[in-house]
Order: structure tokens, then C-alpha cells, then sequence
């Protein structure tokens, strides 16, 4: 993933919270982990480990 | 031993272009003449992290006639920068070059004569692309991209703005100058890309979208550390007193 993808995330990103949603991710390697960690994309998508995490956050 | 590493131990083709995760800038001060003091702990902001609408900008010239691949062309952008800048602007290139993690200082000159010192950090590079996003108080908040590609034949040299204004500040300057002076600023870099590879008066184009026009109010208070608040009210800043063996030259 180079910037276009932060991008594209990022337009993803704007889109949920105009319909007010949340956006989460799960699944991600270390690799992608860290990428946002330093694009400070992980300061607005939370991430975790799994889908029933993911949603149990979700519900939350 | 086989010093072949296995495929699993390998490190992936892009691992290594990124920077590693930061929060705080630190700049040893490397006689560049760069303001490290601009940057120094600071933290590394994101388009997510600004107030002003979200911008996607987009400037690309075409190469028309020129032999250049797109990997020649950005090992010629990293490895002179500045040299493509108006020379209004000054970019104290890092000492290891345009690498991931590395810290570059910038000054500009602002209306008024003033002079605005901030920085940027690569945080992407490959062979046909590299990125920077900038510290707290840099007038933008988000992710630049310099890449090179081929179309129909031709390399095409880009440069792509993921911002929003960093501050309520630079938000209001954005219609009466800013984006005046931003368009001045990555016009004359991509000319001067084209000129060095034989391109003489290239035409520039420019694409502008709008991601996201709602402000981002939680972030109203960046006003206070805006690196413009600093320097339009430096002149009315007492010195800091000296100590002696060492210099406190606020100018």
C-alpha cells in the first residue's frame, strides 16, 4: 500500500461519518498495523484482532 | 548456514518504504540552516488531524519528448528537492537524502514579507514516488505525494495534495492567497521538473476536489501552535535571554 491507499481510506473514512458510522478494521498484519499507526489513520478506525471483536465494539 | 534467507523470514517488497511510527519530531540541528526549534516535539499530523475542508489537489505535467522513465525521474526530484522549488521557498534537505523517517526543514516566505519555518517528514519513498506529512503547526495538515508515471508513452511527473488547513488561521488565507501561492508554489516545481529533463514551457494541469467540505471544529485550538501565528507575532516576541556559550537567535 503506497499513499493512494490512505488516501482512498481516508475518503472512506469521511464518507461513514457523514452517514454517521463508525468505521473499524480487523485482520490487519503487523505491516498494515503500523502503517496506520504512522498515518495516524488508527487515531479514527479502530483496529482489531477480529470480526467479533470488531463488532462487539460495534454494538457497543 | 545457508545464508539465503527463507521466503517467510524475507521482509516483503514494501516493507522498509515506510517510515517507522512517530509521534514527536526530533531534529539535531545540522548546520542546514533550518529552524530545528520550528519542529522540535512537535507531533506528525495527518489529514485527519487538521480543521480546514479536505482537499485532494492534484498538478501533473506531462514530459512530452523527453527519455526519461519515471524512476529517473524521481531520483532526480530526491536528490535535489530545493532545486526545483521558487527560490521564495528554501528546503534544508536531510543529510541521509530523501529516505523514510527522515526530517526535512523548510522555510517560506509569507505575505508581509514575513518568514515561516516549519518542516515535513518522509514517510513513504519507493522508486517512483515518495511522500512526506508534516509536524504540528505546518499551515497543512495532511499527506504529499511526488510520483512519476507512464501514459500513452509519456512520463508524467505529479504532485498530489491530501490536505486540509491545519489551523482556523490558515483556513480563512486559504481563498484570499493561499491557494494562490500553493498553485504558484507546485506549478513552478513541476516546470522546473519538465525544464531539467529538456521540457522547456511545459503546461501544467490541475485538479482540484473537494473530500470533505464540514470543518473539523474539535480542532479550532491548532491556532496556537500554527508555525504562521509564530512568525507573523515573532517580531513582537522579547529574546530570550542568553546564555552564555550558547545563542538564542530568535530572527
Amino acid at each position: 500500500m503506497n499513499s493512494g491507499g490512505i488516501g482512498l481510506l481516508v475518503k472512506l473514512l469521511v464518507r461513514a461519518q457523514r452517514q454517521k458510522q463508525r468505521l473499524l478494521a480487523y485482520g490487519l498484519s503487523d505491516h498494515y498495523q503500523r502503517i496506520f499507526e504512522r498515518t495516524r489513520l488508527a487515531d479514527a478506525i479502530a483496529i482489531h484482532d477480529d470480526e467479533s471483536t470488531a463488532l462487539e465494539a460495534a454494538r457497543a | 548456514m545457508d545464508p539465503t534467507p527463507s521466503p517467510t523470514s524475507r521482509p516483503g517488497p514494501a516493507e522498509g518504504q515506510w517510515a517507522e511510527p512517530i509521534r514527536a519530531f526530533h531534529v539535531a540541528d545540522d548546520g542546514s540552516g533550518g529552524d530545528a526549534r520550528s519542529v522540535e516535539g512537535r507531533q506528525l499530523i495527518g489529514p485527519l488531524q487538521g480543521f480546514g475542508k479536505l482537499w485532494q489537489k492534484t498538478y501533473r505535467v506531462r514530459l512530452e519528448g523527453a527519455t526519461a522513465t519515471p524512476t529517473e525521474v524521481i531520483r532526480a526530484w530526491k536528490s535535489d528537492f530545493g532545486a526545483f522549488w521558487p527560490t521564495s521557498n528554501r528546503f534544508h534537505a536531510p543529510l541521509a537524502g530523501i529516505t523514510p523517517g527522515e526530517v526535512a526543514l523548510i522555510s517560506g516566505k509569507m505575505p508581509g514579507g514575513l518568514t515561516l519555518s516549519t518542516g515535513v517528514y518522509v514517510i513513504y519513498s519507493d522508486d517512483e514516488s515518495f511522500s512526506y506529512m508534516n509536524p504540528e503547526g505546518h499551515p497543512w495538515a495532511g499527506m504529499i505525494t511526488f510520483s512519476a508515471e507512464q501514459r500513452d508513452g509519456v512520463t508524467v511527473a505529479q504532485v498530489q495534495l491530501f490536505i486540509r488547513a491545519y489551523d482556523p488561521l490558515t483556513e480563512i488565507s486559504m481563498p484570499m492567497f493561499g491557494n494562490r501561492i500553493e498553485d504558484r508554489m507546485w506549478i513552478h516545481t513541476l516546470r522546473a521538473i519538465a525544464a531539467h529533463f529538456g521540457v522547456v514551457d511545459a503546461e501544467v494541469s490541475k485538479q482540484i476536489v473537494l473530500v470533505d467540505k464540514k470543518r473539523q471544529w474539535r480542532y479550532f485550538g491548532n491556532w496556537r501552535t500554527s508555525s504562521a501565528l509564530y512568525a507573523a507575532t515573532r517580531p513582537f516576541r522579547r529574546k530570550a535571554p542568553v546564555a552564555a556559550g550558547s545563542t538564542a537567535d530568535d530572527s
